[in-house]
């Protein structure tokens, strides 16, 4: 059974300009196992963020579920939301913004710990050895976070998240607001942490590269549905949805590594693109009358690899 | 994707961005602690520093001028000016502070809960709150004076209640561009309550606009007991006050019995002054870092 | 490092004032000249002192550079490393108070000492600036179209139908559909993509002679991306233009660019064609940077250890020796002399050649 498992899953966000709200994720189906590396890949708009905090029950949904070990979070009362919180963490962007200006590191972890019986000096000890684990020096601890370059604050973020110890971890594109250098120093912590295979993480990101490094498997994300998903290697190796073609082909490898066959969208992405059938129908060169016509969920093609297009067995050569 | 600059990791601080407090500023600012200092201990140590009591009647010495018995004179009641005012400055600041107190509290915290929660409750509130700011507050003053009738006690509520709608609003706006931080996120994850989120990781954070409004509410605090006293809605005479003070020496001043009125305006002029110094100068310390 | 007076490593510096507010990516059509027969744009020996008296930052040190109609440049380096303050000194705004040695000759002329007349024609005619955040440089309070109409008449002169006429015609080069509807549009109902267009075309409009494009594609979609250098590449091999692309995407930049200049803690420490500087690096740092970046092709990410540092004086060894896997006791002593590995490719370093013939090995193995 899957540590995570969403189903179906539909978040709908209130909004002015749109009737009927703005449909930030239409029933999106990922699993994620024990000690996997599942990565969501995604430009704006793809509703990447949205399913972070979806995961984790921090927005509620207007379809489908959210289950964890089982437990469909929605369902759950506050207590019992409470303590499972213990065993689900994430790690934010904006890694001086994800920690309250007005509490030191110390008071920041020592918060996290509140959902566990420790206190005191065994708190102190366990803040202490999450500093370090994290290559931070303990003195950090008095420290507020606009004392802490942009590399030290996401470190802290990651120790707040691993002082708990959980069994899933949910990455919301920690490296994209650092630096090339700093962005290197931590995508190797992480990609230790990731290798050890004793938690689930999930990494969101919008860089192909680090997804690449990091990952067991990959979705792909596009205004609020996945398009396509499947082992890492496969899928950068063998890309079957237009929209992953294109993305991939849009990339470039500093390592002289060819990609994907080149695949031009028509044109920018534009709100109003979302629609039924297949939402990449207004940019794809392959769209038919078909496509706009019904809703088709993930094809398999074999070996975890799917992809929601069906034409994909005429274009695969192209 | 968020619009964000990537930092490197030095901790540097931006060269350019830093301003210095300006000598000028920080000058005044002290000026104005001082000055407050002062008025503060002239309350504390007000029957110390006081020759006379402040309703004590020199039968010999009406309205007389400033002289070494009376150093800023004697008005129509025979009536030492500087004793009382010594000891108006006790009714003046504490009504200011505690009032004003009051209504940090009692604003903060509804601004706060509204910010918080936002929906129905929120609309409800702040169209209330409306209502009551549809008035001009000295207006609104005098109609809860006039319902509560005279005394020191009653005048303080007057002013706290006229001053709780600034603020909730000025808690809430901040409160609303707070908790939409990710570290209120981040609090969520921990599994912190609402309560403990909103109070102990929010509300920290939303108080710098309410620490430099508040000096500068009390001197517009003190500013309405002397209005509502000069018009015979707050102290009860005799009781020592300026704007009482003020409000009795008026007929004198005309007469060319200047130290009657002068003085404690004067009094009232620079406390006034001092707490809109301090307030600004909270404000420019605030806006440096 | 031993605190020498900066001075002494700038013989004539010169302290700079501003040439009052200007707007960077306006431009006069000043004609099409030929200028100078080569190259455009040639910084000598540029060494830039940033900061208050007390607390100076050696911004960028001993820099030379040259840039050609038609041509391409990138320039890659961290935050901090020295980009945007080239970029200034090249259109001429370095803030005040700032200390210079060496020059900036465009079309012969130096702009550093140029006088305030003469630098806001620079700014306008010459040089065009696309800033890091697009949507700053648009007011917000009016639409876009009035913006765009605006510029175009204070530079070219242009008013009313013509104006209108023109600004479409620049809306559409730069990829913008439906463009009569984003004229009526407000700057903020504009997405990122869409923004950086307008900020482009903005800065062609007035056919400057060099684009600066100062961070085009930070914070926009990996597609977006694409398109929009592949627009400012189009300023260079279609319209003739001498561009600089300032990042730090080497990625990008490979893609996009002629030329790489890679600037380390205010210094050029390599420079040369995309393909030597990415395939037969010359330098340890851009080395350990292409290994930095994670890669779509899955090879792991090296990270480089420790931080790069802010310099208060330019450097009497080489910057990048507390951090190099190479360094030696000449490394930390001795400023690493501009060694040529090929024609036009070099490198600031004293094992330039061996690293570039490893990392032509390398390459090979792929």
């Amino acid at each position: 059974m899957p540590l995570l498992d969403i189903t179906n899953l539909e978040i709908v966000y209130k909004s002015r300009f749109t009737r009927g709200g703005h449909r930030a994720l239409r029933g999106i189906d990922l699993h994620v196992n024990r000690g996997e590396t599942v990565g969501v890949v995604g430009e704006s708009g793809s509703g990447k963020s949205t399913l972070a905090k979806a995961a984790l029950n921090l927005i509620r949904p207007a379809a489908g579920s959210v289950t964890f070990d089982g437990r469909d979070l929605s369902k759950l009362k506050s207590g019992a939301m409470r303590s499972l919180r213990r065993r689900m963490q994430m790690v934010f962007q904006d890694p001086i913004d994800s920690l309250n200006p007005r509490r030191t590191v110390a008071q920041t972890l020592a918060d996290s710990l509140k959902l566990t019986r420790v206190r005191g000096s065994e708190a102190a000890d366990r803040i202490d050895a999450a500093l370090r684990q994290m290559g931070l020096d303990p003195t950090l601890r008095s420290r507020r976070p606009h004392e802490l370059s942009g590399g030290q604050a996401q470190r802290v973020g990651l120790a707040r998240a691993l002082v708990l110890d959980p069994e899933l971890v949910v990455f919301d594109e920690p490296t994209s607001a650092l630096d090339v250098s700093v962005q290197a120093q931590l995508l190797e912590l992480i990609r230790s942490l990731t290798e050890d295979g004793r938690r689930a993480y999930v990494y969101i990101s919008h860089d192909l590269g680090t997804v690449r490094g990091i990952c067991d498997r990959v979705a792909v994300m596009y205004l609020g549905e996945i398009l396509e998903e499947g082992p890492t290697k496969e899928l950068f190796s063998n890309p079957l949805h237009p929209y992953t073609r294109a993305l991939l082909s849009s990339v470039h490898s500093l390592h002289g590594a060819c990609i994907a066959r080149p695949l031009e969208l028509s044109r920018d992405l534009d709100e109003a693109d979302a629609s039924t059938g297949c939402s990449l129908v207004p940019r794809c060169p392959y769209a038919a009358a078909d496509c706009s016509a019904e809703e088709h969920g993930l094809i398999d093609f074999g070996g975890g690899h799917r992809a929601a297009c069906s034409r994909i067995p005429e274009i695969r050569d192209d | 994707m968020a619009d964000i600059t990537p930092m490197g990791d030095a901790l540097t601080v931006p060269l350019a961005g830093r301003k210095r407090f300006a000598p000028a500023q920080s000058k005044l600012m002290l000026v104005g602690v001082i000055i407050l200092v002062l008025v503060i201990l002239m309350a504390v140590f007000a029957p110390l520093l006081s020759p006379w009591g402040p309703e004590e009647i020199d039968f010999d010495n009406i309205l007389a001028p400033p002289s070494s018995t009376h150093l800023m004179g004697t008005d129509r009641n025979g009536m030492d000016i500087w004793s009382r005012i010594a000891h108006g400055a006790r009714i003046d600041i504490t009504i200011a502070l505690v009032a004003v107190s009051i209504a940090v509290l009692i604003g903060g915290t509804i601004g706060a809960i509204t910010g918080f929660i936002g929906g129905w409750f929120d609309e409800i509130t702040m169209r209330i709150t409306d209502i009551f700011q549809a008035f001009p507050s000295f207006v609104l003053a005098l109609a809860v004076a006039a319902v509560l009738g005279p005394g020191v006690r009653n005048l303080a509520i007057v002013v706290a209640i006229v001053n709780i709608p600034p603020y909730i609003r000025l808690m809430r706006s901040e409160v609303i561009a707070v908790r939409e931080r990710s570290f209120v996120e981040a609090a969520r994850c921990a599994g912190l309550g609402q309560g403990e989120i909103l109070f102990r990781q929010v509300v920290p954070n939303c108080l710098n606009p309410i620490l430099v409004i508040a000096p500068l509410n009390c001197g517009w605090a003190i500013l309405t007991v002397a209005g509502l006293s000069f018009l015979g809605l707050g102290v009860p005479v005799p009781t020592a006050e300026w704007g009482a003070m003020i409000s009795t020496g008026a007929g004198d001043v005309v007469a060319g019995r200047w130290w009657t009125s002068v003085f404690p305006g004067v009094a009232l002029f620079l406390t006034v002054l001092s707490f809109n110094l301090t307030g600004e100068g909270l404000r420019d310390l605030f806006a440096r870092k | 490092m031993e605190k020498t007076d900066p001075r002494e490593h700038m013989p004539q510096t010169r302290e700079h004032t501003p040439a009052g507010s200007m707007d960077a990516a306006m431009t006069i059509d000043t004609g099409s000249s030929t200028g100078l027969g080569g190259h455009l744009l040639e910084v000598h020996n540029l060494s830039v002192l940033l900061g208050r008296p007390e607390e100076r930052v050696a911004a960028l040190s001993a820099v030379n550079l040259r840039l050609a109609p038609g041509e391409v440049l990138g320039v890659v380096g961290e935050s901090g490393g020295g980009k945007s303050t080239l970029a200034k000194a090249v259109v001429g705004i370095l803030p005040e108070g700032s200390l210079t040695s060496g020059e900036v000759l465009f079309e012969g002329r130096n702009v550093l000492t140029m006088r305030d007349v003469d630098l806001r024609r620079h700014h306008g005619g010459s040089v065009a600036l696309c800033f890091q955040n697009p949507r700053d440089a648009l007011n917000p309070t009016r639409r876009v179209g009035s913006q765009l109409s605006d510029r175009l008449s204070t530079h070219r002169g242009l008013r009313g139908a013509a104006a209108e006429r023109e600004a479409l015609a620049m809306l559409e080069s730069v990829g913008i559909r439906s463009p009569k509807k984003r004229l009526r549009t407000y700057p903020h109902e504009l997405s990122g993509g869409m923004c950086q267009r307008v900020m482009i075309g903005l800065s062609l409009a007035c056919s400057p002679k060099m684009l600066i494009a100062d961070e085009p594609t930070t914070g926009l979609d990996v597609t977006l991306t694409q398109e929009i250098l592949a627009l400012i590449r189009a300023a260079a091999t279609e319209q003739g233009r001498a561009v600089m692309i300032i990042s730090h995407d080497l990625a990008a930049l490979a893609a996009s660019c002629d030329r790489i200049a890679v600037l380390y803690a205010g210094q050029i420490i390599e420079e040369g064609e995309v393909e030597a500087v990415i395939c037969r690096s010359a330098h340890p740092y851009t080395r350990a940077l292409l290994d930095a970046v994670p890669d779509v092709s899955g090879m792991p990410v090296r990270a480089i250890p420790g931080t790069m540092p802010t310099l208060r004086e330019p450097p009497s060894n080489c910057p990048f020796a507390p951090r190099c896997t190479m360094a030696e006791d000449r490394c930390r002593s001795e400023v690493p002399p501009d060694t040529a590995v090929a024609s036009a490719h070099r490198a600031a370093c004293f094992f330039a050649e061996e690293i570039e013939a490893d990392s032509h090995a390398a390459a090979r193995h792929h």
